[in-house]
């Protein structure tokens, strides 16, 4: 059959699967439609937002209300990296899930934000999820640090000291796991769904 | 209870079927096309207050771009969907065609089978010929010149042939 034929009958009304839609039955519609991706990872990133800024508060707080030095120093830390965090999030997170949520552009425009949206999401949850990762083991390991070289001496230091060192060595060996852990994890997610976008980009320019 | 426009109401309503099309087109799965009904459904509630009308441009062209787009990259329709075969290995899975469809003939049944295994993109054009869109308004759709669209459509025409005389 002759594609014209067929795109002839292609056209021909579907008899039973329309309904008349009126404000209620619009509103089931609306009310039955899972939260789509975009709207997980907007969700998601809110929640993430509203934990560091519970964190930022809360350290914030207790840094004026704490006297030690040891535990006003670490508030501090975390006072700081709850604002890079939200610096961080701010700028790469919601705007990269803001990119990826209009619909009305031109499937060219479209697919070409979605590729840069997505990867700038990939991007930033790979890395703060290893930088946070490597502030802690930070943090941990100055304090021991600090308290080893502050309250122990002669053979009790060197065991402190031994002791931090193998901290070290399990920081790395757990960093570099936790790396290949989120790579893979991200790759799985969402990883095949950017080949796809990126397969139809590249389908699409392969006329121009 | 949602204050539904009514201009949202009519528009939904007189372009329904096209929306229906664009589901079966990209959803041989009966399940699948119900849910990328409601979510181009859901795409086109929340985009149309935002929608500015222009007298060059056809409101159906908002319309064929927001289904494509959410067809073509929606997160959670990819997952379900196979990717498209090579035309070289392609061979034509059987897709039910629900008789509600449409038409219920071997030809459309062909056409559904040989559209599946086209990629994404070819899917689109395939669409867009169908439902003899202009290719100006082709153009404007899918983002690229009027004889980018000409080149490629012929091309996917070509593709489109060589499934549909392939044996089921």
């Amino acid at each position: 059959m002759e594609l014209d034929e067929l795109r002839r009958r292609w056209q021909q009304p579907a008899p039973d699967v329309s309904t008349s839609y009126n404000a209620q039955t619009l509103e089931q519609l609306l009310m039955k439609t899972k939260q789509n991706s975009i709207g997980r990872m907007r969700r998601n990133a809110r929640w993430e937002l509203g934990f560091t800024l519970v964190l930022l508060v809360g350290s914030t707080i207790g840094f004026f209300y704490v006297k030690s030095l040891e535990t006003r120093t670490m508030l501090l830390w975390l006072i700081l990296i709850s604002l890079i965090s939200l610096v961080s999030y701010h700028r790469h997170m919601l705007s990269g899930i803001q990119e990826l949520s209009g619909v009305g552009a031109t499937i060219h425009t479209h697919i070409t934000q979605r590729v840069a949206g997505l990867r700038q999401l990939l991007q930033a949850s790979y890395r703060s999820s290893v930088w946070v990762l490597c502030v802690t083991f930070g943090i941990v390991l100055s304090f021991a640090l600090y308290k080893a070289l502050t309250q122990y001496s002669g053979r009790l230091l060197l065991i402190q000291l031994v002791g931090v060192g193998l901290g070290c060595v399990v920081a790395v060996v757990v960093s570099h796991f936790v790396r290949r852990v989120v790579r893979q994890v991200l790759q799985d997610l969402y990883g095949r769904h950017l080949d796809r976008l990126e397969a139809a980009l590249s389908d699409l320019q392969d006329a121009q | 209870m949602l204050a539904a426009p009514p201009d949202f109401l009519v528009l939904l309503n007189e372009y329904q079927p096209l929306l229906r099309r664009v589901c079966r087109l990209y959803c041989p799965d009966a399940d699948d096309r119900q849910d990328l009904y409601q979510e181009i459904v859901t795409q086109l509630w929340q985009a149309w207050p935002r929608y500015q009308p222009r007298p060059d441009v056809k409101v159906s062209t908002w319309l064929y771009r927001v289904a494509l787009n959410v067809a073509i990259s929606d997160l959670r329709q990819r997952t379900r969907r196979p990717a498209a075969a090579h035309l070289d290995a392609a061979r034509l899975p059987d897709v039910p065609l629900l008789p509600a469809d449409g038409p219920d003939t071997d030809d459309l049944h062909q056409l559904y089978r040989a559209i599946n295994c086209l990629s994404d993109v070819d899917k689109a054009f395939v669409l867009l010929y169908l439902e003899e869109r202009t290719y100006e308004e082709m153009a404007d759709i899918l983002g690229i010149t009027q004889n980018n669209v000409r080149v490629k459509m012929h091309r996917v025409q070509e593709k489109l042939r060589q499934l549909l005389t392939q044996p089921a």
